[in-house]
C-alpha cells in the first residue's frame, strides 16, 4: 500500500450505460465536469472519461473529449484519463453485415487527441455481447503497437486494461519493446464476464494471480463490475493496489438501489479511511503514476 | 458470503495483553461482561473469552470462566467461546523437567489448558499443534498439543456437546484438525479460525497476505465455516480479506490494541468500525441467533436483556 495513499479513480460515464438505466449517469460535458468535481472534492484523484455525443451515443471525438477535459480542468487538477475504447454505440461501431457490430479502430485511436494525461490501452481482442448483438473489438498486435506509439509521441501515459490474465500478455510484450516506461499503470477489470467473453469474475485468487504477473515497478488499480465493485475495491487495497469506482462499472449502491458517482466515491473514501489509509491527492497520485507534476494543457 | 450475513467475533481480552499496554483491556469478569454486552449491541455475535485471575495473570480456571460466562449471559445472548489456550502467564505455565531436573524451558501446562472445557461454553478453541511462543521479555514457551492430546481434547469437547473452533496459524496447523475431523471427532459445519500475522510471537505462524488466506481457504474440508483473526496491524486488512473470501471476522483487543497507528483502541470501537465496514460491503452483521444457525449450534433461547431502567 504505497505510502498509505490510495488513488481513487472515478469512472463517471462509460461507453455502455444510459440515462434510462440510471438517470444519474452524466453523459454531456457539463454534467460530467460537474459530477467529476464533486467526486474530486470527495477524494477522487483520477477521472476515467468516456465521451458521448449530444444524443448520448458513444464517441471518441477529440473535440468532445477536449470540451469535457477543459471543463474538468477549469474546476480541479484531477488527473484526466481518456478512453480509447469508446463504447458500443454511436460513432464507435459499424454493422459487420449480419447485425453484429465492430468497434472501429480508426475511431478508437482518436481518443489520444483530446489532451489527456493518461489514455486507456485495451491491448487485446475481445468479443462482447450487448442487447443481443455480438460486438467485436479487434486489437491485433500491430494495432496495439500503433496505439502505444501514438501515446508515446504525445507524452500520454498508457493505462493497460486487462480483463483476464491473458490480457496482460501483449502489454508485457509492448513494455519489453520499450513502448512504456515505469511505473507501468495497469487496470484490472474483474467481473465483466457477463458482457465480455473470457473476462474473469472477481475473486481474491484471480486478483492475486494478476498482481503476481505484473512487471516490476507497476502500479495497479482494480475496476470491479456490478456487484463486484466493492469487494474488488477492498481486494485491490489488500494487494497493495488502487481502486476505481463509478457508474461506468456499477449502477447500484446496493441491491436494487441506484447510485450516483458521488455516493460511490464517498463510500469508498470511508472504506479507505476505515482501513487506516488515505485517498491520494491528484499531486500525490501524479507522483505515484509517474506523471509530470505540471498539469497538462 | 452465506446469506449476506457476517459473524463478528469479539475477542476482548486474550491471554497476553495487559492494562499497562492498553488501559481499556477488560480482564475481570465484570469488565469483560460490560464490554461484551456493548459489543453485542454493536453487532458482535460471538465472544472469544479468555479468563484472568484477580492479579490479571492468565488462567483456565472453570470457576472464573463460569463467572464471566454467567455475567455475559445475563446481559445478552451472544455465543460464548472459552479458550483452551489460556495465556503465557500465571498458573498456565510451568517449567519443563526431565528426570526431575528443570531444563530451563517453560511450557503451557496441558493439564491447565483442558480445564477450559468445564465452564459451559458453547464453543471452545482447539489449538491442535505444537509451537514455540515468544514473550516480549525473550522467554520461549512451548505449546505442546501432540496428536494424542489434541484427540483427547476433541473427545472431551464432544462428550460435553461443545463445538471445537480449530485455530490455525498456518496451513500446516490444519493437518491435525482435518485428521481429527476424519476420525469423527467433529461434525459439520467445522469451525476454523485462521490467525494471521502472529509470526512475531509464535514460531511458524504465517503473516497475513491475501495469498496465504486463499491457500488456507482452499485447504478447508467441505462443510467448513471460517473466521479470520488478523494480529496487530493485520486486523483490518485480514478482516476485509476474510469477507471477500466468504468468511467471517474476529476483532478485539486480544488481537490488536490499536485503532490506528499510535492510537489505542477499545473493543467497542473495533466492533463498531467492523460493523460499518461490513455494511459498506453490502452485508449485515449476523445476529447471535443467525450465527448459531450458521455455526451449527443448538439454538438457545435468547436470554432476556437486563435493562438498566
Amino acid at each position: 500500500m504505497a505510502d498509505g495513499k490510495v488513488i481513487i479513480t472515478i469512472a463517471p460515464t462509460g461507453g455502455m450505460g444510459s440515462k434510462e438505466m440510471n438517470p444519474a449517469l452524466p453523459t454531456q460535458p457539463d454534467e460530467i465536469a460537474e459530477d467529476v468535481f464533486k467526486c474530486y472534492q470527495a477524494g477522487a484523484s483520477v477521472v476515467a472519461v468516456h465521451a458521448r455525443r449530444p444524443d448520448h451515443q458513444a464517441t471518441c471525438n477529440p473535440d468532445i473529449y477536449r470540451d469535457i477535459n477543459t471543463r474538468i480542468r477549469e474546476k480541479c487538477d484531477i488527473i484526466i484519463n481518456n478512453s480509447t475504447g469508446g463504447g458500443v454505440t454511436g460513432d464507435m461501431v459499424r454493422d459487420v453485415g449480419n447485425g453484429d457490430l465492430e468497434i472501429m479502430w480508426d475511431q478508437r485511436i482518436k481518443g489520444v487527441d483530446g489532451g489527456a494525461e493518461v489514455c486507456t490501452h485495451d491491448a487485446h481482442t475481445i468479443v462482447g455481447q450487448f442487447n443481443g448483438k455480438n460486438v467485436f473489438v479487434p486489437t491485433p498486435p500491430d494495432a496495439c503497437r500503433e496505439l502505444a506509439s501514438m501515446m508515446k509521441e504525445r507524452g500520454i501515459k498508457p493505462e493497460w486494461e486487462c480483463f483476464s490474465l491473458g490480457h496482460m500478455s501483449d502489454p508485457l510484450t509492448l513494455i519489453k519493446e520499450g513502448y512504456d516506461e515505469p511505473p507501468y499503470i495497469f487496470n484490472f477489470v474483474l467481473g465483466a464476464h457477463k458482457g465480455f467473453q473470457g473476462a474473469l469474475p472477481f475473486s481474491l485468487k484471480t486478483l492475486q494471480l494478476m498482481v503476481e504477473m505484473l512487471p516490476k515497478e507497476s502500479v495497479f488499480t482494480v475496476s470491479g463490475i456490478g456487484p463486484a465493485q466493492v469487494p474488488a475495491a477492498m481486494g485491490a487495497i489488500l494487494c497493495g493496489g488502487h481502486v476505481r469506482v463509478g457508474l461506468e462499472d456499477n449502477m447500484y449502491y446496493e441491491r436494487g438501489k441506484l447510485a450516483t458517482n458521488l455516493q460511490l466515491t464517498q463510500r469508498l473514501v470511508r472504506q479507505v479511511r476505515d482501513m487506516n489509509l488515505e485517498p491520494a491527492t491528484p499531486s500525490e497520485a501524479r507522483d505515484l503514476l509517474g506523471l509530470p507534476r505540471t498539469t497538462a494543457h | 458470503m452465506p446469506e449476506g450475513k457476517v459473524i463478528i467475533t469479539v475477542a476482548p481480552t486474550g491471554g497476553v495483553g495487559t492494562k499497562q499496554a492498553n488501559p481499556a483491556l477488560p480482564t475481570q469478569p465484570d469488565e469483560i461482561a460490560n464490554d461484551v454486552i456493548r459489543c453485542c449491541e454493536a453487532g458482535a455475535s460471538v465472544v472469544a473469552v479468555h479468563a484472568r485471575r484477580p492479579d490479571e495473570t492468565a488462567t483456565c480456571d472453570p470457576d472464573i470462566y463460569r463467572d464471566i460466562n454467567a455475567r455475559i449471559r445475563a446481559g445478552c445472548d451472544i455465543i460464548i467461546n472459552n479458550s483452551t489456550g489460556g495465556g503465557p502467564t500465571g498458573e498456565m505455565v510451568g517449567p519443563i523437567t526431565a528426570g526431575g531436573v528443570d531444563t530451563g524451558d517453560v511450557e503451557m501446562l496441558w493439564g491447565e489448558r483442558v480445564k477450559g472445557v468445564e465452564a459451559g461454553a458453547e464453543i471452545c478453541t482447539h489449538d491442535a499443534f505444537c509451537a514455540n511462543t515468544y514473550l516480549p521479555d525473550g522467554t520461549t514457551i512451548v505449546m505442546n498439543a501432540s496428536l494424542q492430546r489434541s484427540r483427547e481434547l476433541a473427545q472431551a469437547m464432544k462428550d460435553r456437546g461443545i463445538k471445537p473452533e480449530w485455530e490455525c496459524f498456518s496451513v500446516a496447523q490444519m493437518i491435525d484438525p482435518v485428521r481429527l475431523i476424519e476420525e469423527g471427532l467433529d461434525e459439520p459445519p467445522y469451525i476454523f479460525n485462521f490467525v494471521l500475522g502472529a509470526h512475531k510471537n509464535i514460531q511458524g505462524a504465517m503473516p497475513w497476505s491475501p495469498k496465504t488466506l486463499v491457500a488456507m481457504v482452499e485447504e478447508l474440508p467441505k462443510g467448513s465455516i471460517f473466521t479470520v483473526s488478523g494480529i496487530g496491524p493485520a486486523q483490518v486488512p485480514a478482516a476485509m480479506g476474510s469477507i471477500i473470501c466468504g468468511g467471517h471476522v474476529r476483532v478485539g483487543l486480544e488481537d490488536n490494541i490499536y485503532y490506528s497507528r499510535g492510537v489505542l483502541a477499545n473493543n467497542l470501537q473495533l466492533v463498531e468500525r467492523l460493523a460499518r465496514q461490513v455494511r459498506d460491503m453490502g452485508l449485515e452483521p449476523a445476529t447471535p441467533a443467525e450465527a448459531r444457525e450458521m455455526l451449527g449450534l443448538p439454538r438457545q433461547p435468547a436470554v432476556q436483556q437486563q435493562k438498566a431502567s
